[in-house]
């Protein structure tokens, strides 16, 4: 899930550009050297979830796990994001170089969200209930993405009104499968090390 | 370590890779008028043709990219008002239309271009190497580098997991069963690596690893390097010079 090259106007690229390196700077602020390699992972992590496909008709479901990644990096989604997407625009032409700043915003700040939401709708122990939270801020994570992916398109041109519908309505398939996928591996990860999952009494 | 032959793209420094595809897509991506795209367009083209950049590697991509510009243009051109070119059954074309389409074409297509060519032919790690040496800071470079090398890893701990489910009969299909499966899947991935990055942190603080790599790689900036920052100043120029000429 991407905005492609050539398709947002220049004022939109320098501004989500200069959002992307505000999270980027704030997100890499909060990483202590010893957070580097779960960083790191959780990165390649996203890199390597991106490429399951779920079938689909004819066509193919792509996960995107910025629920996931979001719950468990908090602001640090921001470089992790960031660089993943820099390594598929520059190893598979995903997106671009232009476009990366606002891909990283699309992607990142409903990660970041779902960081919050997660803090704040998880104070229990029970499996199932972490489940159900985990479900709903995964859905609302990419319910978020497409929004602005949405948004980005309108705010470039008007005309862009059917593209940005489309692409709304080809994600809802998407948002409830990253629904059930983030609550099934929350609750594994729950399952069997809570103490990975953020804890929500503790410090942001 | 840097393969250095005859070839302009293998011989070029990492560093001017980096400026020129950077470089390239600011160009494309600042162009307002379709007429100054085509440099920034051109340019990656014709460097790719003379160093037998394999275009065939591009297909897919070139093919996904324009086809998706063919969704968008065919969903947006009954939609943009202005004075009309032509009018299709009840659908008529606007001169703004076609400008619309026609830039997004233009820019992607050279955006994607000068990325493909100057970047994707290079070694990763010396993307790493050449941003630090232009001023990234380390740990930004640091972190992508760990990233870089992660992928690998984490690709393999993925493909394992699909074998061992392959050999177990499952077939992806869109029903509960691959829906939990995959699931799962991601949890363990997730699991595994976040048990990874605590073996990792553990293991660098041990060794009193401060969160910072030492470039192991040295780069030799070339007078052929210079002359590529050459190319893209004129590239610019003769945007600007199209951009705003009477």
């Amino acid at each position: 899930m991407h905005i492609s090259e050539g398709i947002l106007a220049t004022p939109l690229l320098g501004g989500a550009w200069a959002a992307a390196a505000a999270g980027l700077v704030y997100g890499m602020r909060r990483t202590q050297p010893e957070d580097m390699p779960r960083v790191a992972l959780c990165s390649a992590a996203f890199f390597v979830v991106t490429f399951v496909r779920i079938p689909l008709g004819p066509a193919h479901l792509h996960l995107a796990a910025t629920g996931l990644v979001g719950i468990l990096l908090g602001w640090r989604a921001f470089p992790a994001l960031l660089v993943a997407l820099l390594l598929q625009a520059v190893l598979f032409q995903f997106g671009g170089l232009a476009v990366l700043g606002a891909n990283t915003v699309v992607m990142a700040l409903p990660a970041v969200g779902a960081y919050y939401l997660y803090r704040r709708w998880s104070r229990s122990a029970d499996p199932r209930r972490i489940a159900v939270a985990a479900g709903a801020v995964g859905a609302l994570a990419i319910t978020g993405n497409v929004l602005i992916m949405a948004a980005f398109l309108l705010l470039t041109d008007r005309a862009f009104a059917v593209p940005a519908l489309g692409v709304l309505l080809f994600h809802v398939p998407l948002m409830l499968v990253e629904g059930v996928v983030t609550a099934l591996a929350v609750a594994f990860l729950f399952k069997v090390r809570r103490d990975l999952l953020p804890n929500p009494e503790g410090p942001p | 370590m840097n393969a250095r032959g005859r070839d302009p793209l293998q011989s070029m420094d990492p560093r001017a890779r980096v400026i020129c595809a950077a470089g390239l897509c600011l160009v494309a991506a600042l162009a307002q008028a379709p007429v100054s795209v085509v440099p920034a367009l051109l340019t990656p083209l014709v460097v790719g043709l003379s160093a037998r950049f394999p275009f065939q590697r591009l297909l897919w991509t070139g093919l996904r990219l324009n086809g998706l510009f063919a969704l968008m243009a065919l969903s947006t051109l009954p939609f943009v008002p202005g004075p009309t070119w032509q009018t299709f059954g009840p659908i008529s074309v606007t001169y703004p239309g076609l400008s619309l389409v026609g830039m997004m074409v233009l820019k992607g297509n050279a955006l994607v271009l000068s990325c493909a060519i100057f970047l994707s032919t290079m070694e990763s790690p010396n993307l790493g190497h050449a941003l630090a040496r232009l001023g990234v800071p380390a740990k930004f470079v640091a972190l992508m580098m760990s990233v870089i090398r992660y992928i690998d890893v984490l690709q393999e701990e993925h493909g394992r997991m699909r074998l061992a489910m392959r050999a177990r009969g499952f077939r992806p299909r869109l029903n509960w069963l691959t829906l939990q499966t995959h699931a799962l899947g991601v949890g363990a991935l997730f699991l595994r690596s976040l048990e990874r990055a605590e073996r990792v942190a553990a293991a660098m603080k041990c060794r009193g690893h401060q969160g910072l790599y030492l470039a192991t790689r040295t780069l030799h900036w070339r007078r052929r390097d210079t002359a590529w920052i050459m190319l893209l100043v004129a590239v610019t120029a003769g945007m600007l010079w199209l951009e705003w000429k009477p």
